[in-house]
């Protein structure tokens, strides 16, 4: 999966400069694109849905770049409009198809048997499966820090928890994996 | 069941199976680009926004403050500390107003036998030279005579 991009002090400064901030933007689409793209992906699972939310994020990301001040990490500001567009759009969607809690998790199981755009791997499908059946915050977390390999600061800084409770909420997701694992099997 | 963990996590090793189609990453970014709409943002003078970057001073600030009100909390404490007694002046200052039989007279309980008061100060390890222990008792003595 792709690596986040480093933060470049270079592009922030070109990125706060009227003048050069459009040229600066389009770099900032051109490096974040994949690491987004596949972070909304795993939270809504469809090709056609994460192209839609991502091109919100950019979106909001470049009609709000006045308020960007550079106090945050450039990627911690993108990641935290994305997540909030994905968990906006899973609301409302559970809105939309008057879904519980219980039954998102089986519409996102859904949409990924449904998915054509996969590789095919047995294994990683089960496993996408299993993340699915997991409860909204277990799944960013664990999709952060497996898929991702993100810091615990980091995820702290974009989903606004406290490091110990992202420990634990990845260590349960991860009990919850491996007791949805033993259950297929 | 720790096994089972262990190999799905392991053998999958960060795959998820997941494709896009061919070419995608670098049309979106070529598109998105083109889309941008202008905005205000970009029409403001560049000198006027750098005026607006925040200084060195605004930056430093919070921890300033943050530094200065720990050093208030920690002066409080200093100052507390200095006007609480400490256990080298209590039994002095103690002494002194014990030795004025006045002031015993006026502010101990006059039910509590003096006798028990003097075994407890001398428990505090209370000078008694500086008290005139008969004086001190004499009115134990006179009330006990009282109820024969």
């Amino acid at each position: 999966m792709a690596d986040y991009p480093r933060e470049n002090p270079d592009l922030i400064e070109r990125l706060r400069d009227p003048s050069r901030c459009r040229k600066a933007f389009a770099e900032v689409i051109a490096e974040y694109t994949e690491p987004l793209y596949w972070q909304i992906r795993r939270m809504v699972q469809t090709h056609d849905d994460t192209n839609d939310l991502l091109q919100n994020t950019f979106m909001k990301a470049w009609q709000s770049l006045e308020n960007f001040r550079g106090d945050a990490k450039l990627s911690t500001w993108l990641y935290k409009i994305a997540i909030n567009e994905g968990i906006a759009f899973l609301e409302r969607e559970r809105k939309r198809c008057s879904l519980s809690l219980d039954d998102e998790q089986a519409h996102l199981a859904d949409a990924i048997e449904a998915d054509t755009n996969i590789d095919g791997d047995a294994l990683a499908q089960k496993l996408r499966l299993a993340i699915a059946s997991l409860p909204e915050k277990q799944r960013l977390v664990f999709n952060m820090k497996y898929y991702d390999d993100m810091k615990y600061e980091d995820m702290s800084e974009v989903l606004g928890t406290s490091v110990g409770a992202l420990k634990a909420s990845y260590h349960l997701a991860v009990k919850k994996i491996e007791q949805f694992v033993q259950n297929v099997d | 069941m720790d096994k089972n963990k262990k190999d799905i996590l392991d053998e999958v090793r960060r795959r998820d199976g997941m494709t896009v189609p061919q070419g995608y990453f670098s049309d979106f970014a070529a598109r998105m680009a083109e889309s941008l709409p202008h905005t205000p943002y970009e029409d403001k003078d560049s000198t006027e926004t750098v005026l607006r970057r925040r200084t060195t001073w605004q930056r430093m600030r919070p921890y300033v403050y943050m530094a200065a009100m720990f050093a208030g909390v920690w002066l409080m404490l200093k100052m507390f500390t200095s006007l609480t007694p400490s256990a080298d002046t209590v039994p002095a200052i103690v002494a002194e107003a014990a030795a004025d039989p006045a002031f015993a007279f006026d502010h101990i309980d006059r039910n509590v036998s003096h006798s028990d008061l003097l075994d407890d100060m001398m428990q505090q390890g209370i000078d008694f030279d500086s008290i005139d222990i008969d004086e001190f008792c004499a009115d134990d003595y006179s009330s006990s005579t009282e109820q024969q």
